[in-house]
């Protein structure tokens, strides 16, 4: 009788080759999504076209360094949330998350929107970015999504009633906004 | 002539082999259950009918004049600053 595949513990080589596998189910499902709700974008990993079309952005808000982060979270994080967004050649917004390893959450810890006014996903990033978070902690068989030092002028828009998360401002740590999914 | 310890020790190996490494010298961390694809997929078809609010025309409004939608912190930290 043949065996079927079962969660198991696994290797750090193998680890980064199945949660790639995870990821891209995950992205596929939110890009199909994405296209019924008429926002047509490709979501891919953060790939050398990315981290070169971020360089390019002018009048950045910080300027996160991905060409740094990105090789400290492959190392780091096997089971990383990586997204980069394209609608055509235009780089939309790039996003960097992980699950929690013993915990039911997936945190979000950085988005960058393009943010250039002809940046056609302006004002979408967000829930487009949620989507795809959303479709990952599902594939993960997490229940949590939490949003990690959200930018306090946006925390009244995360937590509007289409977006749905609270925000919570624990003793130890800083605050972060949560909803379930 | 083996002796216990030594027996013992050429055990630790393969005891080890089913944990994820430690990034960069840090403590280890706890084995790391991943599911399967297969788990993933019926996860996702399960879960193809959930709301996504965001996605509504209302849900769409919400960040539409938002002058910026970066989440994250004023400077990178790095994974090992945690």
């Amino acid at each position: 009788m043949p065996t079927v595949p079962t969660s198991r513990p696994c290797g750090r080589s193998s680890a980064e080759a199945r949660y790639r596998e995870l990821r891209r189910a995950a992205l596929q499902d939110a890009m199909a999504t994405l296209a019924a709700a008429g926002i047509n974008v490709e979501l891919r990993p953060i790939g050398a076209a990315a981290l070169a079309a971020v360089e390019r952005w002018n009048d950045r808000r910080v300027g996160w360094p991905w060409h740094l982060m990105i090789p400290d979270w492959r190392r780091n994080y096997p089971g990383r949330f990586e997204l980069a967004i394209w609608q055509g050649d235009v780089l939309c917004a790039l996003a960097l998350g992980r699950p929690a390893p013993k915990a039911p959450h997936l945190s979000l810890y950085y988005i960058e929107r393009n943010p250039d006014a002809a940046n056609p996903l302006r004002g979408k990033v967000t829930g487009a970015v949620i989507d795809a978070l959303a479709a990952y902690a599902i594939a993960l068989g997490k229940t949590e999504l939490r949003l990690i030092d959200p930018l306090p002028a946006l925390i009244p828009r995360y937590c509007s009633p289409p977006f749905g998360f609270r925000l919570v401002a624990p003793a130890v740590g800083g605050p972060y906004c949560s909803r379930s999914i | 002539m083996l002796t216990e310890h030594m027996t013992v020790s050429s055990r630790t190996p393969k005891a080890r082999s089913v944990t994820l490494p430690a990034p960069g010298g840090q403590r280890s961390r706890a084995v790391d259950v991943i599911p399967t694809l297969d788990e993933a997929r019926a996860r996702l078809a399960a879960a193809a009918d959930r709301p996504r609010p965001w996605l509504t025309p209302e849900g769409l409004a919400v960040f539409a004049d938002a002058p910026t939608e970066d989440l994250g912190p004023n400077v990178y930290k790095r994974p090992d600053a945690d």
